[in-house]
């Protein structure tokens, strides 16, 4: 009779926890870090298509920038270089 | 082997490691006994995690000398339990029986053995219901149990045998 208790009570078994039962454990647990360590430990998902589309951009604005680096005119503090100049020799110095 | 005190104190200190360790040990028993006890699942998964955080939040209260880490996690599990039990059920005792579980038992009529075996526990006083399950599924022995419920051994071995009065009547009769 007891025995016949016993195996009905241990033929219960526990509902199965829900599927992200251990990760909502696990981001409590990292929620109690304190922000720096959260901050430095902290991760986010790209998609490779968005990932390599944000490379393209920045690699054609890094292209932009050093062209346009190397085609702006040189300003000296005001001095330009002669537009047409004429040579002239000087043979003598007179003090 | 790492000793349970210097996993909970590593985790308490944010070692993820340490704590998947203690998390994946003892998960399944607090969710466990939090189901048997509020027989709700989602219930059951919150103080789960309730319990775990309280571990970890007060690390230096799990002394290795006084018990086991599963138990002490059941004694917070029991408590965040009977928090819940109180607000869904103010009026309830804890330890006194409903009157009749007679149309527990006539909706039990077409049930699973493991669903009936659910109603039966569900109208336990919860005071019975964590004797049993700590007695039959964890199989700790009465001193631990009387530790754990904070009462003498005496208590328990009356609410165990009330407890397996009441499911024997019932999961008996249902049986039959």
């Amino acid at each position: 009779m007891d025995e016949d208790l016993t195996r009905l009570i241990k033929s219960w078994r526990a509902p199965s926890p829900g599927t992200d039962f251990d990760r909502r454990m696990l981001s409590a647990f990292r929620g109690r870090a304190p922000w720096w360590q959260r901050w430095w430990t902290m991760r986010i998902e790209v998609p490779l298509p968005a990932l390599a589309a944000a490379l393209v951009v920045v690699l054609f604005l890094g292209i932009l920038l050093v062209r346009g680096r190397f085609d702006r005119p040189i300003q000296a503090g005001g001095w330009q270089p002669v537009a047409e100049p004429t040579l002239k020799v000087i043979r003598e110095v007179h003090e | 082997v790492i000793a349970e005190s210097d996993l909970v104190r590593r985790a308490a200190k944010g070692d993820e490691s340490a704590f998947l360790i203690v998390w994946e040990q003892h998960r399944d028993a607090v969710y466990r006994f939090a189901s048997w006890m509020l027989t709700d699942s989602s219930g059951a998964e919150d103080v789960t995690q309730e319990s775990f955080l309280a571990l970890l939040d007060h690390p230096s209260r799990f002394d290795p000398v006084a018990g086991s880490l599963r138990t002490f996690l059941l004694a917070i599990a029991r408590n965040f339990c009977r928090n819940r039990l109180r607000k869904l059920r103010p009026e309830e005792d804890l330890d006194v029986e409903e009157a009749s579980g007679a149309d527990l038992l006539d909706r039990a009529v077409q049930m699973e053995t493991s669903e009936m075996v659910q109603s039966a526990i569900a109208a336990l006083p919860p005071l019975q219901r964590e004797v049993v399950f700590l007695f039959e599924y964890e199989e700790l022995p009465m001193a631990e149990i009387a530790s754990l419920l904070a009462t003498d051994v005496n208590t328990i071995k009356g609410r165990l045998y009330r407890a397996r009065q009441r499911l024997r009547r019932e999961l008996l009769w249902m049986k039959t």
